[in-house]
């Protein structure tokens, strides 16, 4: 069974057509990049996976159900794009409600909370408040809490998007970790040499459609750079 | 610990970090000075025609008057707090983090309702208890009514404030505060008129026999504070009434918040 799939999804917001006829599957223990320009309907097909919004036609399933049902959301991590989080609370607090909602136990939450926050580099701003931090230090935490559980699926919408080349380097690291572990990756990004470094697997989105999905050496030709074949696919 | 549990605690942390909070305790005090100055009056004399009269029934009116008043107070108090306290959320993107777990939206939305309700009535608490105290030891009334009146400004600030919440998902925080004036004041008059047995006829009416009773469930209760014959309301029905709109409130607010559609 696919951990995420989607099958003939299209998603209208009135007149405007975000997502047509989309079928997209990623298999349990893969890493597939979702690219796409700028308005091509990769952040609304994650919203469709968590639940946040309902497909006009067609079905999306997690592990076989509706993202609606919070039982399929269980060992989900997730990091938006736009990450925002409540500047009044502290990263120690953040982690524990968020492992709390990820049903850890509270010793076990405990453990956990402290061991991730010492590998994405956080531990000693455990106390910090959120709003004090810096947008890379947020980007952190962010991490911190989409890995807390472990999730079996990870979605990640720009996850590099504010941090500094080590932190790149760190988050590239933190998602190779979680692979070995057999977690489901779906990256949603704009940069493509992160893409290609942490995904097997592509889907390149445009104007709400699937241009191309497969394998590495399916949609990138012979020879052929990743930036070559993003503008093939995408100018058609 | 249950999701839902770990959510309301995290929302009343939120609601009582507000900087309404302050000013709220600043108003709290106030006023409970000023019933302390008001109850502490000796009863008034009067004499008609050198005959000194008993004002029958004054020290239990201005007490059922002076508790009413403040639980609509503690019913407005909860739809102001529950008017932007899921929306903030919402509109900063906090809530989008949280409903990607296995948290259901009925569980997320009763959770900041609860958190709402928690300062509203915390307040409340501190205010009906201290006024009661004040006006029923002076004017040596009993307490036990004020426990119904307690009851029923729980499931009024129930009844509004999830009201108030099912509102701001369509529409932006001040018109929602206006409305949840406007609301309570309009069936406080209406159920003023009903209780004073003026039949205000047309929508008034229907509001004073089938919308919420909030000022009438607060005062049913205190009838005993007055002489026998001043007032005729069953505190059975209304009671029930407000249970009823209790539940079609929290219902609105789960079923509009599940159809709600979620920024990433």
């Amino acid at each position: 069974m696919p951990a995420v799939e989607l099958s003939g999804v299209t998603k209208r917001y009135g007149v405007r057509q975000a997502l047509c006829d989309v079928n997209l599957s990623v298999e349990q223990g893969s890493a597939l990049g979702l690219l796409g320009p700028n308005g091509a309907g990769k952040t609304t097909a994650l919203r469709l996976m968590l639940g946040f919004a309902r497909p006009t036609r067609g079905q999306v399933r997690l592990h076989g159900r509706d993202p609606a049902d919070p039982e399929a959301r269980r060992g989900l991590g997730y990091l938006p794009e736009r990450l925002s989080l409540p500047p009044h609370m502290r990263v120690h607090d953040l982690l524990v409600l968020h492992g709390q909602l990820a049903g850890l136990e509270s010793a076990e939450c405990q453990r956990q909370v402290e061991a991730t926050m010492s590998r994405m580099g956080v531990a000693d701003r455990a106390q910090d408040r959120l709003g004090d931090l810096s947008k890379g230090l947020r980007q952190r935490v962010g991490f911190a809490q989409a890995f807390l559980g472990p999730p079996q699926l990870l979605l990640l919408d720009e996850p590099t998007s504010g941090l500094d080349p080590i932190g790149i380097r760190d988050a590239r690291e933190w998602i190779g970790e979680a692979r070995e572990r057999g977690c489901t990756i779906l990256i949603s990004s704009h940069i493509l040499s992160e893409v290609e470094r942490t995904c097997d697997r592509l889907a390149i989105l445009h104007e709400g459609l699937v241009r191309a999905s497969g394998r590495f050496s399916e949609v990138v030709g012979e020879g052929e750079s990743l930036e070559d074949a993003f503008v093939r696919w995408v100018r058609g | 610990m249950s999701v839902g549990y770990t959510l309301a605690v995290d929302a009343l942390r939120d609601a009582l970090g507000r900087r309404i909070v302050p000013v709220l305790v600043v108003i709290c005090i106030l006023s409970i000075m000023t019933l302390d100055s008001c109850t502490s009056c000796a009863p008034p004399q009067i004499e008609v025609n050198g005959a000194p009269q008993t004002l029958e029934g004054l020290p239990g009116g201005m007490g059922l008057i002076t508790v009413v008043v403040l639980g609509l107070w503690v019913i407005i108090l909860a739809g102001v707090l529950s008017a932007d306290h899921l929306r903030n959320t919402l509109e900063e993107g906090y809530a989008s983090l949280a409903l990607a777990r296995p948290v259901s939206r009925t569980s997320y939305a009763f959770a900041r309702l609860a958190g709402s309700l928690g300062v509203a009535l915390g307040v409340g608490a501190l205010l009906l208890c201290a006024a009661s105290y004040l006006v029923a030891a002076r004017a040596g009334l009993p307490l036990g009514p004020v426990l119904g009146c307690a009851l029923a400004c729980v499931l009024g600030a129930i009844t509004v404030g999830a009201l108030s919440m099912t509102l701001s998902l369509h529409l932006p925080r001040l018109p929602s505060v206006l409305l949840v004036f406007a609301s309570v004041g309009v069936i406080t008059l209406a159920n003023v008129l009903g209780a004073t047995r003026v039949d205000p006829g047309g929508w008034l009416s229907a509001i004073d026999h089938w919308g919420p009773p909030l000022a009438a469930g607060l005062a049913a209760p205190l009838q005993d504070w007055l002489p026998p014959g001043y007032t005729q309301l069953e505190s059975g029905p209304l009671f029930l009434r407000l249970l009823l709109w209790s539940a079609i409130a929290l219902f609105q607010l789960g079923f509009e918040f599940r159809r709600l559609e979620i920024r990433g």
